[in-house]
């Protein structure tokens, strides 16, 4: 169960809308939500009402389905059983082709590895990212996410030629660039040291507050309890 | 940004790949265009050299030979036939016969050849003078214009025949004053712009006076030659006014082509006289079936060339695709439906074998250039590698239709991306 204030709905037209209000949306739930492998062993996961513009952090040890569960809400996995609403859309409603679209428009992921696409520098990623999700290229905007994240000298550079730590910007930047609703972070910070786990928390935090996005970090990193109050334990 | 500029960066991305499966594509399909040019051409150079000529006469031998010899003007004569026994043919009444074009063959002037012959030649290519006038005495000459163009001829000029058709200094025939050009041919785009035309008797005079010989003709009535002065008038001449002298080919338009009698004539002559006749329509099918099995031979080369960068292509694509399976699932994440995955991985493989083509294309362009010149140099026939034909349309739309093909499997694996199964790993 998600921790937090109270919460209302509102039509799916007017949430992106209303998200610099101070009034919070219910931006993700989930309800009796279990996934199996192999039709015999079943993760079963909490049901979870989260709101944006609140921070969230999912807990578990290695194997409790924390990578599932996030695949869940992103939707790049079908629940075999329960649902998924994000911005009071089920997931499960959709078709692929919707589906994907309705993803890339209204959730950022950032992956515990960073992959880009090689062949495209940083601007081109986020060009690419803008592009797949059905909105028009904005690149006042993509200057605007790089300097934010400092790493605006790097708007031309290969992303193979990025530091880890660059490289880490860069995937926020992707995440946000289209303003989801909803951030998915996967251990992010699982290789970090302590200084930079704090500043990517730190980095995360304060994209997440300018975007009013609702935050699910998923980890394994006990460092980062301290900061989310609002905690899903898996088991 | 959008899937074509996408497509086009993923393929820069890998320039060995892509140098591999361009050089490979672009061999094969620059031999298969190189072959359409030149065949092409060459059937094009065949054709207008035709000219309406029905059948051709001259000494046993080679017929494809002769055709060549007396049209083409690419070979050596099979041989001379008398005028005597070729006398019925040159007949101007002869009822099959509507132009019988008589032709002397046997010298050169820096390789381009004189043909000893008459005014009739002209209608035959529809040649007509350009500057100047026709060539009316003896060891006068009118020039085709490629003539005038690559050895400098101009009107005046005077210069020695060679023996043979090579341009050899040794074998140059010391004549008098030699030949001089009196009139230079408009362009026709036939081999006539490639000949230097004189009367017969200019050509029995060069080699009278080689061989020796005193003043052969000087039996003949009206033409009594004066110590080597060729400037006399000519316009007394008949070919059939001397029978025992020889010429090399006649060139022959029939009345009517279609009539039985005249389509039996080569036969008659082939069964009853000690000449030959041909027909030119027949050899040169004759010469593009033999010319065609190595036509054959190089184009099924060229498919199998093909067929292997085809297959480059798809293994390119294919490998790449393990490279590139996080790129693909993070595009799904970002809203890439299943289809723009497959139409990416389909326009990587067009944009593949377009550039395949268009370095075959520049290969085989600058290859036929290259050819063009050799060609011009040993046969004087002008290829070009600035034609461009319809067909090349065909061939693009094959190679991309090729590089669809190779990218189709590559393109069904990367529409199968499970996304969470790739981004758990």
């Amino acid at each position: 169960m998600c921790y937090g204030v109270s919460y209302i709905t509102l039509s799916n037209d007017n949430r992106k809308a209303t998200l610099k209000s101070d009034v919070r949306l219910l931006m993700l739930s989930t309800k009796n939500l279990a996934y199996t492998y192999n039709d015999t062993d079943w993760i079963s996961f909490p049901d979870m009402d989260c709101l944006s513009d609140q921070r969230y952090l999912i807990i578990g040890q290695s194997g409790t389905g924390k990578t599932t569960l996030l695949h869940l809400l992103g939707g790049l996995l079908k629940p075999k059983k329960g649902s998924v609403s994000i911005n009071d859309q089920d997931l499960s409603d959709m078709s692929g082709q919707a589906l994907d679209r309705f993803r890339g428009d209204n959730v950022g992921i950032i992956f515990q590895q960073t992959h880009f696409m090689d062949s495209l520098n940083v601007e081109e990623n986020l060009m690419i990212a803008q592009k797949l999700a059905g909105h028009a290229i904005n690149k006042a905007e993509i200057t605007t996410i790089l300097d934010k994240l400092n790493i605006g000298h790097k708007q031309s550079a290969k992303t193979k030629n990025l530091s880890q730590g660059e490289k880490q910007r860069v995937a926020i930047a992707r995440a946000l660039i289209n303003k989801p609703v909803v951030i998915l972070a996967d251990e992010p910070t699982s290789a970090l040291d302590d200084k930079n786990c704090l500043e990517v928390v730190d980095l995360l935090e304060r994209t997440a507050d300018d975007a009013n996005a609702t935050l699910l970090i998923v980890t394994h990193d006990n460092r980062l309890i301290d900061h989310f109050p609002n905690q899903i334990k898996l088991s | 940004m959008n899937l074509l500029s996408l497509s086009w960066k993923n393929i820069m991305n890998k320039p060995l790949n892509l140098l591999l499966s361009m050089v490979l594509f672009g061999l094969g399909i620059g031999l298969i265009n190189a072959l359409l040019l030149m065949d092409h051409q060459m059937k094009e150079q065949f054709d207008s050299n035709l000219a309406g000529i029905d059948m051709v006469i001259g000494a046993k031998g080679s017929p494809l030979q002769m055709i060549l010899c007396s049209m083409y003007h690419i070979d050596n004569p099979t041989g001379n036939i008398g005028v005597g026994e070729a006398k019925p043919f040159l007949n101007p009444k002869h009822p099959l016969i509507e132009t019988a074009v008589p032709l002397a063959l046997g010298d050169s002037h820096r390789s381009y050849r004189i043909v000893g012959t008459d005014h009739s030649i002209l209608s035959l290519y529809e040649a007509q003078i350009g500057e100047g006038k026709l060539w009316e005495q003896h060891f006068e000459v009118t020039i085709g214009r490629v003539v005038a163009d690559e050895t400098g001829l101009k009107l005046g000029d005077r210069f020695q025949s060679s023996h043979g058709f090579n341009d050899d200094v040794d074998l140059l025939h010391e004549h008098g004053d030699g030949f001089v050009v009196v009139g230079i041919l408009q362009p026709t785009g036939s081999v006539i712009d490639q000949l230097i035309l004189t009367t017969t008797k200019s050509i029995w005079d060069v080699h009278g006076h080689e061989e020796g010989a005193e003043e052969t003709h000087e039996d003949h009535a009206g033409h009594d030659h004066e110590e080597h002065d060729h400037e006399h008038d000519a316009a007394g001449f008949h070919l059939l006014d001397y029978p025992d002298e020889e010429i090399t080919n006649i060139l022959v338009k029939f009345r009517n082509r279609t009539n039985f009698q005249a389509l039996n004539l080569p036969r008659n002559i082939n069964e009853n006289t000690d000449m030959q006749a041909a027909s030119p329509p027949i050899e040169i099918n004759r010469l593009y079936s033999m010319i065609g099995v190595g036509v054959d031979a190089l184009r099924n080369i060229a498919i199998i060339i093909a067929l292997v960068s085809a297959f480059s292509i798809f293994i390119s694509l294919f490998s790449s695709l393990k490279d590139r399976k996080y790129e693909l699932a993070l595009m799904r994440v970002m809203g890439a439906g299943r289809n723009k995955l497959f139409l990416l991985i389909i326009l990587e493989g067009i944009l593949l074998a377009l550039l395949g083509f268009i370095v075959g294309f520049i290969i085989s362009h600058i290859g036929m250039e290259v050819i063009a010149h050799y060609a011009k140099a040993s046969y004087r026939y002008s290829f070009t590698g600035f034609l461009f034909l319809k067909e090349e349309l065909v061939i693009l739309a094959v190679s991309l239709l090729i590089g669809v093909v190779a990218a189709l499997i590559p393109a069904f694996q990367a529409y199968r991306t499970d996304i969470h199964e790739t981004l758990s790993k």
